[in-house]
């Protein structure tokens, strides 16, 4: 009966998890150590992973880290901001990459202070694949934009 | 003319223990199109093969620059470029130091082009700094020391 109602109660758990998170995505959201992924991902209910806060990030939007540890793993799939103020750790995993950019047509990515360290086992770092449609563009702007995004 | 572009950015951060590469930048893994990268202060050391690798093969091109940015003790290279078919690979590396590797710096032209350039960097401690394969383009534009190690530019140059 003891265990029936721990199941019970690590199911309750889980779908309170799923069902959670923000309705709309915001342009800044944040992470914390001490943040929950049921949160909103606001600065005062943060969120405490990196892709649970970057799909409650809008298109442009940025994440901020409010204090050091470690936020797990990403995939980016459109234009974002991190903002790791030099003590976000993110670390790859033994069949992972820290960070996988797959990013869409004139996406800007800014990552900014962050430590990716895969002690060793972990894949690569980042990697950055470009992989969307084609769409117009040139070369020039997009030197252009990297130039702007390097003064972050 | 079409095409796809990604801009990225990674400024003030460490890449280190990875077993792979650090930053693997790889255009038209899927659609063709050009990467441009912006890497700034930050720190590739002990991953497992590369510090950088920016690789075309896949079609689309890259332009990467890396500034004052530290290299250090990866397990294969510490910048490599690797041009395809579609797209040149270009990487610039201004006030970097690379050392403590089987080679720093490798330029693959073979099918495609590929160059780097190197200003004010210093390259140290290394089997070889510099390793030109398929006519990849090594250039110095000024400034750079090197010491303790073998290899060669293959071209230099005036800054512009």
């Amino acid at each position: 009966m003891h265990r029936t109602g721990r199941v019970a109660f690590a199911i309750a758990f889980a779908c309170t998890l799923s069902a959670s998170p923000a309705a709309a995505a915001s342009n800044h959201t944040a992470v914390s150590g001490l943040g929950n992924d049921a949160n909103p991902c606001t600065v005062a209910q943060p969120c405490r992973t990196m892709q649970m806060a970057y799909s409650n990030t809008a298109v442009g939007g940025e994440i901020d880290v409010l204090d050091p540890t470690g936020y797990g793993a990403l995939v980016i799939t459109h234009a974002i901001s991190i903002e790791g103020h030099g003590w976000a750790s993110m670390n790859a995993t033994a069949t992972g990459n820290a960070i996988t950019i797959k990013a869409g047509p004139n996406d800007a990515i800014s990552l900014h202070g962050l430590i990716l360290d895969g002690l060793g086992i972990g894949q690569a770092g980042i990697v950055v694949n470009s992989s969307a449609p084609s769409i117009s563009g040139t070369a020039s702007s997009a030197i252009s934009r990297a130039v702007e995004l390097r003064s972050i | 003319m079409t095409s796809s572009f990604c801009i990225t950015s990674i400024v003030n951060t460490s890449v280190s223990d990875n077993k792979g590469t650090g930053v693997s930048i790889k255009a038209g893994t899927n659609a063709g199109g050009p990467v441009t990268a912006t890497l700034d202060r930050v720190l590739f050391k002990n991953n497992g093969v590369n510090g950088v690798t920016a690789d075309s093969t896949g079609g689309g091109s890259i332009r990467a620059t890396i500034s004052d940015s530290t290299f250090n003790f990866n397990g294969a290279i510490g910048v490599s470029a690797i041009g395809g078919p579609g797209g040149a690979v270009l990487i610039a590396l201004m006030r970097d130091v690379v050392s403590n590797h089987p080679v720093d710096a490798h330029a693959d032209g073979s099918v495609g082009l590929a160059t780097i350039t190197f200003q004010s960097c210093v390259l140290s401690t290394s089997s070889n700094f510099l390793e030109s394969v398929g006519g990849g383009n090594l250039v110095s534009v000024g400034g750079n020391l090197l010491f303790d190690g073998f290899g060669g530019f293959t071209l230099t140059e005036s800054p512009k």
